[in-house]
Parts: structure tokens; sequence; C-alpha cells
């Protein structure tokens, strides 16, 4: 008896979901959700004006707990600036196949330069090229 | 009373050797050069009990025996670079009595056995200047000064140096630097200048008041300077008196002298007898006193038991209607200009004071910010590098100590209560 | 000072020397009182007052940099009032700081942020708006301010104004305006202005070199030595991923005492420069093309062995240069002495200085200096400040130049012999000490100055006969004299005398040349008549020891001397050729000579870091070498002291460290011996054991480095000094050549960095304005120098501290070679100088 209504209850759930409409997502036709609190690629951010918000301090690089990011400042001149004030990122790499997300590097950016922005497609056909430079990540200028 | 320091104030020609030789001059410096070892005259200073008018009422014949035994050359330096707003005594007696300055001077040379002098005189003064430089070439005329003077073997020669204007100059070690040729920025002590002054030699610097106490000493005797003003602070002084005063002006009296009859009996009275509201008795950077303190006597103890201190003797009578924070506000804006920027409680901590109190007068002040003054002056007090860090303390706690309502109406009201914003200075 | 003082700091009992501050005391014991302004090698101040502690039975807080310990002291450092003042001075100095450490180069090696973060306040109570002050001010070639960030502690002044005794920095305005400026249009050009960074304890001062290229948390150091000059700093390289970033003076009191010169600290620029060799080289149909290190190794074994099979191994020669570590010259005097030739030589127109008999410390507590023939300005930098010290302190400084020196502001005597009779005028002393008090010269000396006397001296040399007799007696009143002899002298004739001078008064001897570690060099025998220990060559035991050591037969001829080398091998003699970091045709006098000569040459090795003119035209093989701050080394500085220069970075491309080049040819050579050593630290084991004087230098493996110090005792010269011959006069021109090195352009690999560019002045000529009136010449113009070997286009300096009669032409000057005008040591060179018209544009 207990047996036969252990079953009936199993039935019942099964029963239940054929009627549900399915969660699975039919990426890559379909585009999942994207919350707003999501970790994906970094992005780095600009000004109003376009300039970069990066002034290659290098906190991220110190705060990142795999070393996956690498930085290196110069100056800027009056013919190229990059940024306000006096220091730029001349290089910013991000190594993807280290990144783990866990997002330190928003944290400690003093100017709100790094964001972990909502690319999550990620997958790369040599090592190299899951090393991402300062262009790559740049957010597009307007 | 009969005037001393001030007799030949007023005297035609007082400037002139004629005038001032025909009243009595030169004759201290005559019986000095012929009748006394310069330790009698350290001695009788010392037992006159003549304390230093420039402001820290140091006993001036205590000063003289710091210099070091047996280290030569020696300097001495007159301080006349009469800076502190409120303060005008010595440009009176420079400009009418210079030969009487240096006189002093000469006498108190001979006494630390210097034979160079320097009179470091406040650059605006150019008529005090001129007239040093005119009396000093008179006296060398008349061999009062050069080489061997009076026959006595005693060489002495004194040059007047024009300051360029910056208050900081009058702290001693700043005017040495000064007179060294460089920027003229105090310097760490010890070494005190008595061992390691001008030159890195021993240097006496006294106040052009002390100096011109001197002669007086010598020709009437330490006993007859003691028989005037206190026990502990004997003779006589110059006080300037400015404010809302109808008479102000130098006035010669003896210490202890109350505050109220030199503004009343002398200064007449306050403009509109309008009531005293607060009274800076010594300087601008001695603290205030109040009304309830008219009758304290002016002699360096009991201005300092009532709170404040007789400095150089230059007493400001600010009346009731006045605005606190607008008087305060105007003499720290004023230090703050005229700091070094050697040390960070000064450089930093004097703009801020000044910064805050502009915030408080214009109405934008905070109750927290009257805590904060206090706080930044207790980083100023004894932790500058000079003096300049306890000049600054003096008005701004004393004013918020007897005037914090003023501060409050400012920053409750959001603007100034009182009839009359004065600025002094 | 041997007296001690014991004080209670925070009830500890602490014990130091009478004289002592109290914050140098309170550090002593272990106990941090924070200070910005005060620096152990700056006086006290008392002006940040961040230091202000409690002394009892003194009233207020007093400044612990500026309070000398007494005995029975008792100083709390901990206590509220203390505290208060700390907070407060930290909260003062934020009020206006523009707290910009995200980009400031100090941050994390800035002693405001460790303060702030130890005993600061956590919020700020200011709302004001903050000041505004100068922003990346360029204070001169090597140095930026802020001025925002300057906390004004004055340690750049006070460093300008006790030190370099130059007040090129001072603060202006006053009160919260103050800052620091240069004067007024004037340019912060001092030879030492990037010591002000490392004293800057914030980051006001900023490197220009290094500004923005790394954090500091990012950086790894290595104490290592620079390489420049004779001098061999005690310095610090920092770097990151590979490159060499920055260099920093290290405290070393025996060395530099943590100063460093522009051209140490700028100069490694020199590791990235993009002509820089990443591949071995060799000669193809007549164009030097890249090859692989087996295929260079090869055909260097295929030549030197065709050669040594034909005509012996002594048509096989070997030219090193100063430039080499003490390894790698060891390691080719060995590799020379066992294919079994003597011509080896590193001397391209220097003498081998003498060995050092005094310390720099010396130096700087000397009573009597004589600075001869030396401008330590150029030469030595560091040099400079410590007789600036020294006389500071007392001592009195007398100079024979040809030039007016930058230090003859400090001279009590100044002397400007004619060219040629510097030697005359060393003699002359002699003769007279001998005069003064006869039989104090050894009796063979005296046959060489008996003809000088003093009317003779003053009339060959044009110096006042009272002037050197005052010089004469300075050196023997004091025992605390030393001579001090630079790059001009270059002969081994002029030396000698000097060293009898030395021996004669009782001073002592310390010189240099312009080589960096031409001492160490020397040592390790890379000499044609000398083993390694400067050994003579007929020394049995030491050969013996040598061949015990080396495990192979030892040639003792004496071979060629690098001046004998060309002409032999012009006729043939000689020809095969090794060279090591030298550049013969820029380097040697006789440029002519060389080039015919290695033109003959049948094979001509290099080992280099860059293509130098030697290497384009004349190398087989070109072997691509590391330099400085790539390799381990030790280097022998100017008094004797050994210092270990590290490897902080990978050599460039394929490039290899210098000393295993010379292993590996000797290998590819199958010279005799064993030739595998693991490390340069290893061969430097091995001259502890060969070089008896090197016995106790060892590298410290613990600490990383070592800083040792030998002395040694051998003959000075073997030769009693000779009477000074008349100076041989070359040229046809009518004035007399004079030539040494300018800083900035001494080093022919620093010249490249880009800190260095530019700070060496346009390739000049300088000339006496009363030539200069009469050649028509005025200052500026462009002028043609001609000499021996041909002509140079320079531009002309009219200074009066160049002496009448003579033209000074820096050597090297942007690679333009003195040489070409016939230069060499104890020869007068008469050149013509012409102006030439100015080309119309």
């Amino acid at each position: 008896m207990d047996a036969i209504f252990q079953m009936v209850r199993g039935l019942w759930v099964t029963c239940k979901r054929l009627v549900w409409r399915p969660v699975t997502v039919q990426y890559p036709e379909q585009r999942p959700q994207i919350y707003p609190r999501f970790r994906g690629r970094h992005v780095l951010g600009r000004h109003e004006d376009g300039l970069e918000k990066c002034v290659a301090c290098g906190l991220c690089a110190a705060a990142c707990p795999t070393g996956a990011i690498y930085v290196e400042g110069a100056e800027n001149t009056e013919a190229e600036r990059y940024s306000h004030g006096e220091r730029y990122a001349r290089l910013y790499q991000v190594n993807l196949l280290r990144c783990i997300f866990c997002g330190f590097c928003q944290e400690v950016c003093p100017t709100g330069a790094v964001t972990l922005g909502s690319e999550f497609e990620l997958a790369r056909y040599s090592r190299a090229d899951a090393i991402l430079c300062k262009e790559q990540l740049l957010a597009p200028k307007g | 009373m009969d005037k001393f320091l001030l007799r030949n104030v007023g005297v035609p020609d007082s400037h002139h050797i004629e005038v001032y030789l025909s009243r009595g001059g030169y004759e201290s410096w005559r019986r000095v050069l012929t009748s006394m070892q310069p330790q009698a005259v350290v001695d009788l200073v010392k037992s006159s009990g003549l304390r230093g008018r420039g402001g820290a009422g140091f006993p001036t014949g205590m000063k003289w025996g710091f210099v070091p035994q047996g280290v030569y050359p020696r300097y001495l330096v007159c301080n006349a670079d009469e800076g502190e707003p409120g303060t005008c005594k010595d440009r009176v007696l420079m400009e009418n009595d210079p030969h009487l300055v240096l006189e002093g001077i000469a006498i108190s040379s001979y006494a630390i056995e210097a034979h160079l002098a320097f009179i470091y005189v406040r650059g605006e003064f150019t008529l005090s200047a001129e007239r040093l430089e005119a009396a000093i070439a008179e006296a060398h005329a008349h061999g009062f000064l050069g080489k061997n003077i009076l026959g006595s073997g005693y060489d002495l020669d004194i040059v007047v140096h024009r300051g360029a204007g910056a208050y900081i100059c009058g702290e001693e070690t700043a005017l040495l630097t000064s007179l060294e040729g460089e920027r003229g920025n105090p310097r760490l002590k010890p070494p005190f200048p008595a061992t390691e002054g001008l030159y890195r030699k021993p240097t006496v610097i006294n106040n052009v008041e002390t100096l011109a106490n001197v002669p007086l000493i010598v020709q009437y005797g330490a006993e007859w300077y003691k028989s005037m003003g206190t026990e502990k602070s004997p003779g006589i002084k110059l006080f300037a008196l400015s404010g809302q005063v109808k008479r102000p002006g130098v006035y010669e009296l003896p210490l202890g002298t109350p505050l109220r009859t030199l503004i009343e009996e002398y200064g007449g009275g306050t403009l509109e007898n309008r009531p005293v509201k607060a009274v800076i008795p010594g300087g601008s950077s001695a603290p205030m006193l109040t009304a309830a303190h008219l009758d304290t006597p002016l002699d360096y103890e009991s201005i300092a038991a009532a709170g404040s201190m007789l400095g150089s003797g230059a007493v400001i009578v600010i009346a009731e209607g006045t605005c606190i924070v607008s008087v305060v506000r105007r003499l720290i804006e004023f230090y703050a200009h005229e700091d070094c920027g050697q040390c960070i409680p000064g450089r930093e901590g004097i703009a801020w004071l000044a910064r805050i109190l502009e915030r408080i007068e214009a109405g934008q002040g905070r109750e927290e910010d009257l805590d904060l003054l206090l706080d930044i002056c207790d980083g100023l007090s004894g932790r500058s590098l000079c003096p300049l860090g306890d000049a600054v303390v003096g008005p701004v706690r004393s004013s918020l100590k007897h005037f914090r309502d003023d501060y409050l109406a400012h920053i409750r009201t959001g603007q100034c209560v009182q009839p009359v914003a004065v600025t002094i200075a | 000072m041997d007296q001690s003082v014991t004080l209670k700091i925070d009830g500890r009992d602490v014990t130091v020397p009478a004289g002592t501050t109290v914050l140098e005391a309170a550090r002593m014991a272990g106990i941090e009182i924070p200070s910005l302004c005060n620096h152990a090698r700056l006086l006290p101040a008392g002006l940040c007052r961040l230091c202000l502690v409690e002394i009892e039975k003194v009233r207020g807080l007093q400044p612990a940099c500026a309070s000398i310990v007494r005995e029975g002291m008792v100083v709390h450092t901990d206590t509220p009032a203390v505290q208060h003042n700390r907070r407060m001075v930290l909260e003062l100095l934020c009020t206006n700081h523009p707290l910009d450490c995200p980009v400031c180069d100090a941050a994390g090696d800035c002693r405001l942020q460790d303060y702030v973060f130890r005993y600061g306040r956590t919020t700020s109570r200011f709302v004001e708006e903050k000041r505004r002050k100068g922003k990346a001010i360029r204070l001169g070639p090597a140095v930026i301010l802020d001025q925002e960030r300057c906390v004004l502690c004055q340690r750049c002044v006070r460093f300008c104004e006790e030190v370099l005794d130059d007040r090129q920095l001072a603060v202006f305005q006053r009160g919260a305006s103050s800052r620091i400026s240069t004067m007024p249009g004037a340019v912060f050009d001092s030879r030492f202005s990037g010591n002000v960074v490392d004293l800057c304890p914030v980051g006001a001062l900023t490197d220009r070199t290094f500004r923005f290229k790394a954090r500091n948390w990012e950086l790894t150091g290595l104490p290592s030595v620079c390489a420049l000059c004779p001098v061999g700093c005690r310095m610090t390289e920092e770097g990151r991923e590979g490159r060499l970033l920055r260099v920093r003076g290290r405290e070393a009191p025996e060395v530099n005492d943590g100063w460093l010169c522009d051209l140490g600290r700028t100069g490694y620029g020199f590791t990235e420069h993009p002509n820089r060799l990443r591949h071995p080289l060799v000669r193809r149909d007549g164009h030097l093309e890249p090859a692989s290190w087996d295929e260079a190794l090869t055909a260097l074994a295929r030549g030197f062995g065709a050669v040594i099979e034909k005509a012996g191994p002594r048509a096989v020669a070997v030219l090193g240069s100063p430039r080499l570590t003490n390894e790698t010259a060891y390691l080719l005097t060995r590799l020379a002495r066992a294919l079994g030739t003597g011509n080896v030589d590193y001397r391209l127109g220097t003498a081998a200085p003498a060995p050092a008999q005094a310390t720099l410390s010396d130096l700087r507590q000397a009573e009597v200096i004589l600075l001869f023939q030396g401008d330590p300005s150029e030469e030595a930098p560091i040099l400079e400040l410590w007789v600036k010290q020294a006389v500071k302190r007392g001592g009195r400084l007398y100079i024979v130049h040809p030039r007016t020196l930058a230090l003859e502001r400090y001279a009590t005597g100044a002397y400007r012999p004619r060219p040629g009779s510097e030697a005359v005028l060393i003699a002359g002393i002699l003769s007279m000490l001998e005069q003064g008090k006869p039989g104090s010269l050894p009796l063979e000396w005296r046959e060489a100055v008996s003809g000088l006397g003093p009317t003779q001296v003053a009339s060959l040399t044009g110096c006042d006969r009272e002037a050197i007799r005052l010089l004469a007696e300075a050196l023997v009143g004091s025992p605390r004299a030393i001579i001090a002899y630079g790059a001009g002298l270059r002969d081994e004739q002029t030396l000698a005398l000097v060293a009898a001078l030395a021996k004669a008064t009782g001073a002592r001897l310390l010189g240099w040349d312009g080589g960096p570690n031409s001492r160490g060099v020397a040592d390790m025998g890379l000499l044609p008549d000398r083993l390694p220990g400067r050994a003579p060559l007929a020394d049995a035991a030491a050969t013996a020891a040598l061949e015990r050591l080396w495990q192979a037969p030892l040639s003792c001829q004496p071979g060629l001397s690098a001046t004998e080398l060309w002409p032999e091998m012009r006729r043939g003699e000689v020809r095969a050729l090794y060279v090591a970091g030298a550049d013969p045709v820029t380097q040697a006098p006789n440029p002519q000579l060389v080039e015919e000569a290695l033109a003959h040459a049948t094979f001509v090795a290099m080992q280099e870091a860059f293509l130098t003119p030697t290497a384009e035209r004349f190398a087989h093989v070109v072997l691509p070498a590391a330099v400085p701050g790539e390799e381990d080394g030790s280097l022998t500085n100017l008094a004797g002291g050994v210092g270990w220069q590290r490897a902080l970075i990978a050599p460039l491309g394929e490039a290899r460290p210098s000393w295993r080049i010379v292993a590996d040819v000797a290998k590819a050579l199958a010279a005799p011996g064993a030739w595998e050593y693991a490390d340069a630290a290893q061969v430097l084991a091995e001259i502890a054991q060969a070089i008896p004087a090197y016995a106790g230098v060892e590298v410290v493996t613990t600490g990383g480095y070592f800083d040792a110090r030998y002395e040694y005792e051998y003959a000075l010269t073997d030769q009693p000094p000779a009477a000074p011959a008349p100076a041989r006069v070359a040229g046809t021109g009518d004035l007399a050549l004079t030539t040494g090195p300018v800083l900035f352009d001494r080093d022919i690999m620093a010249r490249h960095a880009p800190g260095v560019v530019g700070r060496a002045a346009e390739a000049f000529a300088a000339i006496h304005p009363e030539d200069a009136e009469r050649l028509g010449i005025t200052d500026g113009a462009p002028i043609e120098v001609r000499g021996l070997f041909g002509a140079l286009t320079l531009k002309a300096r009219v200074s009066g501290a160049c002496a009448q009669g003579t033209v000074f032409v820096p050597e090297e000057l942007s690679e333009l070679s003195v040489n070409r005008l016939g230069a060499q040591p104890g020869v007068v060179v008469m050149v013509e100088v012409k102006p030439l018209a100015v080309r119309p544009d």
C-alpha cells in the first residue's frame, strides 16, 4: 500500500513537469538571461569624454588571487592623452585562463575602471588568444 | 609721573646728538667705560631685575650670563624688528631718541664683551633706520663709537641692518638667519643664540626698549629701578595703547599699573564710551582678557595669573559691539600669511585655522568646528619649530573661552550679530 | 667618541655612543619614532615635528631628531600627547595632500603612506578645498617634481646645501604657499640630482626614467655594484618581468654611502637598447651575418686553430678591456697563458693603476689631498663629494691639472704645469724634499731628480716656485695626506714618480683611470709581463702554483703590450686577435696603425654587447655578450674594495655572460685544463685560490652579495723612478691637446641609455678666450681641430677653464674619437685649430 502511494506520488511529480515550461535554455539559439551582478569578462570603462578611466595603479593586479592581470603604466603627453592626469595604462592584460572571476579587481579599483561585464563566451582556439589586451577590454567610445 | 624712557621725546631735534648730550646723554656710557668692569655692568643689570621688553620677559642680566666663557667674538644684536600687531613703542624710541638706544647698545656690548653690534630694524621703519644711521655717524664723530672709545681701549661698531618685511624675523633665530643674509627662517633650538648665534658665535639679542633701560639703570642705579614696579616685575615699561580708545599712543608707566588706569586715565576711555568687551594686553599673540580683568595690574605675574601675558606691552582694547570672530579671523589670517612654512604644524595648522575661521565668519561653520579649532591649537602650542605656534594659539583659545557665544551666533544664525565687524592691524 | 650613554626609552635601558640623537638611539633599540625630515646622512632639521617625544624633566614635547642623549635621560615615545601630535601632524599634512596614491610612484614605499596607516586618523576633518600647486614640473634632466605631494621636509634642499654645496634647489614663497623649486630659470642639472628622488620621503620627486613603469611592490631588487666608473658604487638593481627598471643607491659607508651619480642611476637603460647584439655574428663573403653559437664557435676554433698551427701560439694576441669583470679578465688571462701566448693586455693608452693605499673613508677624512691629473667630477663622481667633505672638515686640497676643475674653488693651491711637464713638477717636489733634508730620498732616486733645481722646475712647468714649495710642505707636514691621481696620468714613468713622491712624503696613494675595473683587470694579470696577482713572470713559485691550479703548463714568456702589438700585427707576426669588450679602432692611441694592423690580421674574434666600429669592420666572429645587470661578476674598485655585481635579468636574446663566453671559447679551442664552471661564483672561488690577495674574497651566498676589501703588498714599481724625459712633441699646430673623459659620454654603453642621452654636451673643443680671439673663434661656432691622424669637426667652447695655449677635446665624445688627433701617453700633441665657415641653411 505504502509502495503504491510512493509510486503515485512520483508519477504525479512527473505528470506535473510534463505541462510545465522547460527551464533549459536553447543556447546558443536562445540567449540566457544575464543578471545585473553577473561577473563576466572584464571591461575597462571610459569617462564621458572618452578618456580611459584606468590610471594603471596596478591594484587590480596586486589584488588578483591568480595573477591573471598585468598592468604597465606610462605617462600621458600633450600629444597623446589616454586618461585624465599624468598616468595611463600602456599595457593592460587579462589572462582569461587564469581568471576565476572573483571580482576583486573590480572591488579594489579606485577609479571604477574595471568592471566584470556580462560577456561569458570566452572560449578560444589558442592559449595566446586567451590573453586579452587593453584594446580588447576597453569599452567602445561614445 | 616722571618720564625716563621717553624723557627726550617731544624735545625739538631730540634725535641729534647735541640735544641728547645737552640733556645728560652718554654720561652713563662714559661712566661705564671709565669706572666699570664688564662683569660689574652685568651684575648691575642683574640686580636691577630688568626683564626683556620684547615679549618673553626673560631677565636680561641672566640672559647675558648665558654667554659661554672665553668664546670670542661675540655679538650683540638689537631686535628692532617691531612687527607684533599693536606694538609701536620701539619705533618711538628709535625715531625720537636714537642715541638712547645706541647708548644702551654700547653699554650692553661692553658688558658682554662684544665689539660688533647689529640693529635689525624692521624694513618698514625707514625713518628709524635713517635716524639710527645718522646717530651712529654722530656718535662716531664724537668718539662714542669706533676704535679706542674715550681712550678706554674698547672698540665698538654698530651696524644697522634693515629687514625685508617678514614678521617672523622678530623671532630671534629667524632674525639671525636673516641677518646672515639668508631667508629669515627660524632655526632649531638648541643651540641657543647665547652659545651659537650669529655666524655660530655667542650672541645676545635684546629688544630696543630693554637696551634703552640700561643707560638709565647705570645712571640712577639698580635700587632706583627696583623702587618702581612690583617686586618681581620692577621698573618702568612702555605701553602701546591701541584699539577702540579715544587717545591711543605710547605711555610710559611703572609696571603694576592697573589696566583700567591705562585705558581710562591715559587712553581717555573707549570710543563712544562703549563698555570694554575684550583687551589684548601684550600684543596680538597674547590671549584676550575681558572686562572682568580690568583691575589686573600690568605686570608679568598678574597678567599671567589672569590667563594672558604682558608680552610687548601692546594693549589692544576692543569695545562692546565688536565681532570677536572677525577680530580673531583677521589675526590668524595675519599669522598664516607671516608663517615661514618650515614646520608642518605652523604651515598647515595655521592655514587651516584661518580657513575654518573664514568659514565660520561667513556663516558656514559647524559646531564641531569649535572643537576642531581647539584641537588644532593643541597641535600647535609648544609643538611648532618656533614660538609662532604659541602666538597663534593665544587669540583662538582665549576667544573661544570668553566669547564662545560670538562663534555660536555665527554658526547658528549664519551671520554676524554684532553691529561692528572691525578689523585691526 | 668612545664614551657611551645609558638612557631609558619606553622603560627600556638603551646604551648608545655619546652624541647620538634620541631618534637614533630609539632606532637602535628597535623603537620606531616616525620622522619625515630626518635622514641619517643629513643634519637634523626638526621641521616635520612628527618625531616629538616626551623627555622627563623637559617641558613640552621635544624633537627626537635634534635631541642629543644624556646620561639618565628618560624618554617616552608612546604617551597620549605624543600620539596626539603624530595624529595631528599627519592629519595636517593630509589636508592639502592630493592623496593620489594610485598614480604616485612612491606608493608602497612612502613614509607618509606608512605613517598615516600606523599613526594617523582614519577620517579627515578637512572640508575645505585643497590648495593647488605645480604638478609634474620637470626640474632637470633626471627629476620631476609634484609640489602638491611635497611635505616640505627639505631633504632635497638640504642635500644640495650640505652634500653638494651647490644650492640648486630652494624653498620659495612662505607659509602654506611654500614650494620647492630651482632658482628662477635654472635647471636642476647636478651630476647627483637623482639622489633627491631616493631622499624624498613621499612621491614629490620622481625619477624621470623610471616614472610610472612599475609599482614598488611589483619590483624585485638585488644588491649590486655599479660597473660604470672606478668607484664601484654599491647600488640596488630593481626590475620587473625581465626588465631592469631602476637603480638606487645602497648604504655603504666605505664606498658611496648611499649616493649615486646620475650616470649610474640612469645609465643602465642600455640593457634595452635596440642596437644590442642578440645573436652571434659570423663574417661570410665580407658581411657579418647571424649565426648560431655552435657555428660561431666552430668558425672561431677553425680561425684560431689555423693560425696557431701555421705560426705558433705567439701569433695570437688577446686584448681585454677595463670594463670586464674580474672573472672574465681572469679567464682571458688563463686562456692566453694556456694557449701559450703572452700577448695579453687591456691598456689602450693608459697605465695600470698602482695598488690603492687608502680607502675612500680615508679620503673623506684626509688632511691634505693632492689631486694629480684627475677630475673626479667626470671620472669618478662620488669622489667629488668626498673631496668636498674632506675640505669641509678642514682638509686642504691641491690640484695639479691642465684645466680649471669645478673643485678648484675648494683648493688651497692649484697648479697648471705646461702640458708634458707634469712629471717634472713631481720630480721637482722630490728634489725639493732632498734639498730640504739631505738624505731623505733613497740613493738611486736622487739621481733621477738631481738636475732639477727649484728655478729650473719653475721655468719648465710654468708654476710658481713658492707655490710648489708650499705643496711639498703640505704633503710632508700631514700624517693624513693622500695623493690621488686620475685618468690624466697615462704613462708609467710619471706614475713611478708619483709613487716615489708618496713614499717619500708618507702620503698614501689612491688612483684611477678611465676604466671601471682597471684595477681588478690588472690584478687578474691581463698584462703581458705579469701573472694573476700581478706577480712578475719570473716568479717561479707563483708560476708553479698556477700550473698546479690550472693543470696546464704556463707560457711565461713576456708578450707584447697593447702598444707593441699593432706594429707586430701589421708585419704579420701576430695574425689572430681575440678582443673582449674593447674597441681599439676608437680607443687605441694610433687609429691609423690599428686599422692597418687589423686589416693584416688573419682572424679577429670579438665578444661585445654592441657592434663597435672595430667589430663591424674587422671581426670575423662576434659573440654577443651580456651587460651589467645581466651577468654576475666581481669588480675591484679604485680603493681595492671588491663588489659583487648581480644579474637581475637574463641576457638579451642569445647573449651569454662574458665569463662564460671565454670559457666556451677555451673549450672550443681545446685549451688545456678544465673549463667547466657552474657560475661566476665558482670562477671567483678559483681566483681566490690563484691570487693570494683575493684569498679572503668569497661570495657570501646567504646574503647574496659581499663587500670585501683586500690589501696586498708588492713593490710599487720594479724600477726606481727615472729622471723625467723631456716631453716628446708631435704635430705641427700651435695648441697643445689635452683630453679626458666626460661623465655622460664616457661609457660606450651607458651613452645609449635614454636617461643619459642629451646630458653630455654636443661634441666640443674647449679653448682659452685669448687663443679664441687670436684665431677668430667665437663661442659655439664650429671649428676644425687637426691632429696627427686627421681632423675632427667640433663646436667651440670658449672658456677660461682651459689653459692658454691648450685645447681640450673630450675623449670619445659622441663616438668621435679624440685618438684621431693622436692623443697618447707621454706625448704632447700640437694641434691646429681653425674656425669653419658656417654653412648657410
